[in-house]
């Protein structure tokens, strides 16, 4: 018998409050594994792109992966996948922690949800199905405090992924934070202004029963070498978490300063990294389900009154966002900044990336004392920053025009403001430079999701992280422009299996290559899998989302990057001067894919990796 | 045995091995005394190193350097 699925998904009618079983063949699973990819066949099917993203009509999917809440290290991931209400485009977002375990314990795949709720409401997931519970007393709390109420109403040991007040007031920012104030945030592309647009404030589950596994025996048996393995190469996130990563990464030129502009910042590095900051804060470490590397930190800090709050430590990505962007080196300030981001439920990224913008249109007199409603925002001025954030948070003022993106607001304050927005495809870039790693400008570029670093990972390749299984070897050139095509499609490819799979993108860095993974389908499974077939589906489902947003519109004119990445050299540090050749790698690139010169999908290339009923709901 | 100062930068968190904690110095370097022999010396783990640079340009690890030479030493990012 096939393990690591059910078969089985809730569809919750949130108009009609009817719940649906639906079944799904056991071949969906074996094309597209679920979490994501089972995601993209479900809403490709029936993607009309006249509906826009925050209507009624638009679907939310919400699907853990195939190996989530398995025994399989780091299986704990949830996937959210739609039409992103920040970009309008694909859209997926996911979270670690043990909300997805639990809910496939509950003997359930995931969940899609429909229409609106006329009120305020949750969802209550147990074996027995789905209820939909009243949530109007939660309405205007925040997320710890709703993970709090959530569990004393259900269940001590449920989990619970809700939205904040941003996801509430549909900010296009918005993130859905799982499990309060541990903090997992399924934070990019603006789901949680999808939930709050359907009303669903929380979605709740308690799960007692097990994911079936083909050969459990098996499975441990592989354990036994993959992941004392795995802990020996990922020690250093053990240690420190992705705050460890801070100061190297500066030293590479990868690290943002100043909206994209400068060039080192290595004391200000050195002021908000781990190793500076955990020895004096850190209350315990944390572990999502499944996981042996336990990157998640919890640390203890003074609160603004003084107060001492145990949150989260800020991932990298937040202290290069609300640190070296804003010219910020108190890492305080940006520990509240996060716990800020969390309890309100916004995206760290975008929102940050929407305070530089800001602070650059300051400092450009774009915008005024007056537009801000007093506040100067010179950079590194901390209670601006932490002001603005509870301004976009509640619309207030000029956070109203920020919450919505810097790509929005720059159309409303005017086109030069454009010039300091950086994003590709309305999704404002994660914090690695691909002047820093080049191979970053083709992963950008053609990222589905658009600015994302996490579906190519190229620069780990440039950093020193090896492939072996993929002939990576030896760190590529970081600065040249030559083979940075090839790299992208191969690393697209294979990091295009995780979050279908439900893994943590961090077994990169523990040197876990597609040959270990499809050695762990096959024993949860029981299917016959290699690195070539997992590979395969990878490169299938990468083909069928970029499918759908060429059926939004997008093509090659849309894959490239914004002027402060593509023309503005960095003026010192390790990656001074380098400007990727973006047009060379696009050619090679598009070539291994398989794309027209326009960038879409050749009919042959579909039919070879069994997507031609895709190919029908093109015409 | 000839000698001649080099001058050393640490990058990222390796400053953090130096005993005084410092990011740039001038080094009286041993000739003859290889990089990688040096590094050892300090204390900073292989592992942790992705590439030495002597005057901007990539060497290997048993490269000796010559006085007046500036050694840099990239880590390997783990976080981030």
């Amino acid at each position: 018998m096939a393990g690591g699925f059910f078969g089985l998904l809730y569809e919750v009618d949130l108009e009609t409050r009817d719940v649906r079983r639906v079944e799904v063949p056991q071949e969906d699973f074996r094309l597209y594994f679920s979490g994501s990819g089972l995601a993209a066949k479900l809403l490709y099917e029936e993607l009309d792109a006249s509906v826009p993203p925050l209507s009624e009509k638009a679907p939310l999917v919400v699907l853990p992966g195939l190996l989530t809440g398995t025994p399989v290290p780091t299986g704990c991931r949830t996937i959210l996948a739609g039409r992103s209400p920040l970009t309008e485009i694909w859209g997926e977002t996911t979270a670690g922690g043990f909300w997805g375990a639990e809910l496939r314990k509950a003997g359930v795949d995931g969940l899609v949800l429909r229409g609106k709720a006329d009120r305020p409401v949750y969802l209550w997931i147990t074996s027995r199905g789905v209820e939909i519970r009243d949530a109007s007393h939660l309405w205007g709390l925040d997320t710890f405090e709703t993970d709090e109420r959530l569990r004393q109403e259900t269940d001590a040991r449920a989990r619970v992924a809700a939205i904040g007040v941003a996801g509430e007031r549909q900010c296009r920012m918005a993130s859905v934070i799982f499990e309060g104030s541990r903090s997992r945030a399924a934070g990019r592309c603006g789901f949680g202004a999808l939930m709050g647009s359907k009303n669903v404030k929380a979605m709740v589950v308690r799960g007692q029963g097990k994911v079936p596994v083909h050969d459990v025996e098996g499975l441990r048996a592989l354990f036994k070498e993959d992941i004392p393995y795995i802990q020996k190469f990922a020690a250093g996130l053990t240690q420190f978490g992705t705050a460890g990563g801070v100061e190297a990464v500066e030293a590479h030129g990868d690290l943002p300063i100043q909206n994209w502009r400068g060039g080192r910042w290595a004391e200000g590095a050195t002021a908000i990294c781990a190793q500076t900051n955990l020895p004096k804060h850190l209350e315990r470490h944390y572990a999502c389900y499944g996981c042996l590397i336990r990157c998640a930190k919890i640390i203890r800090y003074p609160g603004d009154s003084g107060e001492e709050r145990v949150s989260h430590q800020p991932e990298y990505e937040t202290l290069a966002g609300f640190g070296a962007n804003l010219l910020n080196d108190d890492f305080i300030a940006i520990a509240r900044a996060n716990e800020q981001c969390n309890r309100y439920g916004l995206d760290t990224i975008s929102t940050s990336a929407a305070v530089a913008f800001a602070m650059e249109c300051y400092e450009k007199g774009l915008l005024t004392s007056k537009d801000t409603d007093g506040l100067d925002l010179r950079w590194g001025n901390v209670e601006a920053i932490l002001k603005l954030v509870d301004r976009i948070a509640y619309g207030e003022g000029i956070g109203a025009l920020l919450a919505q993106g810097a790509r929005r607001a720059a159309e409303q304050i005017g086109p030069r403001a454009l010039e300091y927005v950086v994003d590709v495809k309305g999704l404002d870039v994660a914090f690695h430079d691909p002047r820093a790693f080049t191979s970053m400008a083709v992963s950008y570029a053609t990222a589905v999701r658009g600015g994302c670093h996490l579906e190519g990972l190229t620069y780990f390749l440039g950093r020193g992280i090896p492939l072996e299984d993929m002939g990576y070897t030896e760190p590529p050139d970081p600065h040249s422009n030559d083979g940075k095509g090839k790299i992208a499609f191969d690393l697209q490819n294979y990091m295009s299996i995780y979050n279908p799979l439900g893994l943590c993108k961090f077994l990169f860095l523990g040197r876990v290559g597609p040959r270990m993974i499809a050695r762990w389908v096959e024993k949860v499974t029981g299917w016959s899998m290699d690195q070539e077939e997992l590979l395969r589906v990878g490169e299938r489902i990468f083909n069928l989302k970029r499918l759908y947003n060429v059926r939004l519109g997008i093509s090659r004119k849309d894959d490239i990057l914004p002027p402060r990445l593509l023309n503005f050299p960095r003026p010192d540090g390790r990656a001074q001067g380098v400007l990727p050749h973006l047009g060379k790698m696009l050619h090679e690139y598009y070539e291994l894919r398989g794309w027209s010169e326009e960038g879409i999908p050749a009919a042959e290339k579909l039919r070879e990796l069994e997507l031609d009923w895709a190919l029908v709901l093109m015409r | 045995m000839r000698v001649g100062k080099v001058r050393v930068t640490l990058h990222g968190h390796l400053w953090r091995y130096h005993p005084e904690r410092i990011r740039t110095w001038e080094e009286i370097w041993p000739e003859g005394k290889s990089i990688a022999s040096f590094m050892r010396t300090l204390g900073v783990p292989a592992q942790e190193v992705m590439l030495y640079l002597v005057n901007g340009a990539r060497k290997d690890p048993d490269h000796k350097p010559s006085p007046g030479d500036h050694v840099e030493v990239l880590p390997v990012i783990d976080g981030g």
